[in-house]
């Protein structure tokens, strides 16, 4: 248990003295992850509420798909894109290899399959005479999807939630596709890694730490904004 | 109207040639074909050096130690400094002694180790070389001085403590050496050569940097050498190398796939595959270091008692005494498979052989928490021991079986034309230098008491041989 104080002393000491190796790990991390969300949500808020509305023969076993990619392994994934993006590979030629886009695509691999996932669900949850009532009331197919989407809001932020912690913490295929490079492609999951095998403890600790630090305030921020929005949306019930 | 626009361009064209005449001296009698001619002039327009009153320039003449370091400090302009000069043959009556002053305060000369200065003697083309270097605060140490030095005959007649800077300058095509392919580094600086330097160095913009891909294991990046070696490289050639830190397996599949330039490993059968499969473009010893039994402190089944590490691996079985294994084919896992071969014992899936799979930092903490024994390379062992993270002790050593070389290659371009072969090549030479070998052997013995790895590559043992 000492490691885990003295954990908790390095992790205050490197944040107060603001530890360049420790901040650029921080922003890689972050900024991977925003990205990788970013393009995740573009792509799979779309069509996961297209899921919820289609029916189509193999449709159940599309969304077993799904639901299994949910628990990719990250090292897999990691794996993946490495064959793909190697020298090597089919997409070598890009020269992303040992890059921070090539990390970004692997969580998107990984934040993605979540993204729709729970997308699909939470419109499921949501009654859809909303969806209904709207379209009866004139509203077009794309008004009346939008209406919906807003609805199942708790559920897109829970995708969001989600997918964000699961994105941010993975280190398997950060490692693999990322190379660890310090100054480059070093962030606080595979710093910790790095710092767990060479028998730095309380450093890897320190790290773990200011990981969940940074996920709090993330979720912090997402939590109020959905409650601030449900409070306009209640407000307007009211008139 | 006419009149008056030649009038008025008559008077603007003198005013105009007025403010145009050049500054300089009417050209020097000894110049006019000499073959540093324009480096002359530019620098006597820029104020760096003047000719002599008799209208001549004496540009073979010989430069002497005060004179170099004049125009070194009028080329840069440097501002009054009131530190005083230790030199005991430089009085402050001197004709250049605020300029030797202003010299010593940047840190460009350092004089004799005898205290002297000796301001009047003729400065050497090395002597030059090194207070260049200063001036451009370069790291000269990284340099691969094997490429500029091909093409200088009478390499071993510079001085230890030029032989890096002459080489870096020779790579920055700062100073040449002359058409008879020979340096002459004891030789008396002339007044023609010294400006053509000045001029290179003032004319020097540092290039782009480039960047490669090094391959490495885990143990060797763990060790913190290369956080040492590296930066010295890549100052004194403009590069960024990334390292890539993992298993020796996944190192060499990786140099396999083209996604890396250069390899650094330890493990000689699987160096020499990647070489015979034509993956590697040649292969250079560079260093070794020792791979140690160790084990709990009490030894309670007595394998400290065996006389050699084969006798030592034949107890443990016998004692069934745990043993963690990398079990990850790294260079580590290879030799102690072979120890065990040579034994004649099979270990796997015996109750007390633990096959971990991890690297060796991982497996050092395993062996910590069990008590148990198991092999490492003295390095790691070394740095873990030292920061107290491990209660284990050495329980044999010294074996021939035991040492662990290690070797570089660079990616063979032929397989795969992108690599950056250029760039491998040059730190390969630079790791098998000497200056290189020098650091590989220092590094470790503040921290430790005792070097972390032996450097032993051919040109540093040639280099050995003939210091005998």
């Amino acid at each position: 248990m000492n490691a885990f104080w003295q954990g908790l002393n390095e992790a205050i000491v490197m944040i107060l003295r603001g530890d360049s190796a420790t901040y650029e790990a921080l922003f890689l991390s972050l900024q991977v992850t925003v990205y990788a969300l970013f393009v995740s949500s573009v792509i799979g808020f779309p069509l996961g509420i297209w899921l919820a509305f289609s029916r189509f023969k193999f449709k159940r076993l599309v969304m077993n798909l799904i639901f299994t990619f949910m628990g990719f392994p990250p090292v897999v994934a990691g794996l993946l894109v490495y064959l793909m993006l190697s020298r090597s590979g089919p997409l070598g030629y890009l020269q992303l290899l040992f890059t921070p886009t090539a990390m970004v695509l692997a969580q998107i691999l990984l934040a993605l399959p979540v993204i729709i996932g729970l997308t699909y669900l939470g419109i499921q949850a949501v009654d859809t005479s909303v969806w209904e009532l709207a379209y009866t009331l004139g509203a077009t197919r794309w008004q009346a999807g939008w209406m919906l989407f807003r609805e199942s809001r708790h559920a897109i932020l829970g995708a969001l939630i989600t997918a964000f912690g699961a994105a941010i913490s993975e280190v398997g295929a950060a490692m693999l596709v990322g190379g660890n490079i310090e100054g480059f492609t070093r962030s606080l999951t595979t710093s910790l890694m790095l710092e767990t095998r060479q028998g730095n403890f309380s450093r890897a600790l320190a790290l773990g730490l200011i990981l969940l630090l940074v996920s709090f305030f993330v979720n912090a921020f997402l939590v109020l904004y959905n409650q601030t929005q449900g409070i306009k949306h209640h407000a307007r019930a009211l008139d | 109207m006419n009149k008056r626009w030649f009038a008025i361009s008559c008077a603007f064209f003198l005013v105009f040639s007025l403010f145009t005449q050049s500054s300089a001296a009417p050209t020097l009698r000894d110049i006019k074909n000499h073959w540093a001619k324009e480096y002359v002039e530019r620098a006597i327009d820029q104020g760096i050096i003047t000719g002599y009153p008799d209208g001549t320039f004496q540009p073979d003449r010989a430069l002497s130690r005060a004179e170099f370091a004049t125009i070194l400090v009028k080329a840069d302009k440097l501002p009054s400094t009131d530190k005083p000069l230790p030199f005991k043959d430089v009085n402050t009556k001197f004709w250049g002694y605020e300029y030797i002053q202003k010299a010593y305060a940047k840190g460009w000369i350092t004089g004799f180790p005898d205290g002297t200065f000796k301001p009047d003697n003729p400065v050497t083309r090395e002597q030059a070389a090194v207070i260049l270097a200063k001036k451009m605060e370069a790291e000269t140490r990284g340099v691969a001085y094997q490429l500029p030095y091909a093409n200088v005959l009478d390499k071993n007649n510079i001085s230890e403590w030029a032989f890096t800077q002459v080489a870096w300058l020779m790579q920055e095509n700062i100073i040449k050496g002359t058409p008879a392919k020979t340096f002459l580094p004891q030789k008396s600086l002339s007044r023609a050569e010294s400006v053509v330097m000045l001029l290179n160095v003032l004319d020097y913009k540092t290039p782009q940097a480039k960047s490669m891909i090094l391959s490495t294991t885990t143990s060797t990046y763990d060790s913190g050498l290369l956080n040492v070696l590296i930066p010295i490289y890549e100052a004194s050639n403009h590069v960024k190398v990334k390292i890539i830190s993992v298993g020796t397996g996944q190192a060499i599949a990786t140099a396999k796939s083209g996604d890396a330039d250069c390899i650094l490993v330890h493990d000689r059968p699987a160096e020499d595959l990647f070489m015979k499969d034509g993956y590697g473009s040649y292969r250079l010893d560079v260093m070794y270091n020792d791979f140690i039994l160790i084990g709990p402190a009490k030894d309670p089944k007595g394998i400290l008692s065996s006389s050699n590490i084969i006798d030592a691996f034949k107890k443990i079985a016998a004692t069934e005494s745990t043993f963690i294994s990398r079990g990850d084919k790294s260079g580590t896992h290879s030799k102690e498979l072979s120890i065990w071969k040579a034994a004649g014992i099979d270990p796997n899936g015996q109750p007390w052989y633990v096959s971990a799979g991890q690297g060796m930092g991982a497996v050092l903490l395993m062996a910590h928490e069990k008590q148990a024994y198991t092999l490492t390379d003295r390095a790691t062992f070394l740095k873990y021991a030292k920061d107290k993270k491990i209660n284990l002790v050495i329980i044999k050593e010294g074996s021939k079986e035991l040492l662990n070389p290690y070797g570089i290659m660079p990616v063979n371009p032929k397989k795969f034309s992108h690599v950056q072969y250029d760039l491998a090549n040059k730190l390969c030479l630079f790791m098998t230098g000497v200056p290189g070998q020098k650091l590989i052997g220092e590094y470790g013995v503040k921290d430790f008491g005792s070097p972390l790895f032996f450097p032993d590559s051919l040109e540093y043992k040639e280099y050995l041989k003939n210091k005998k």
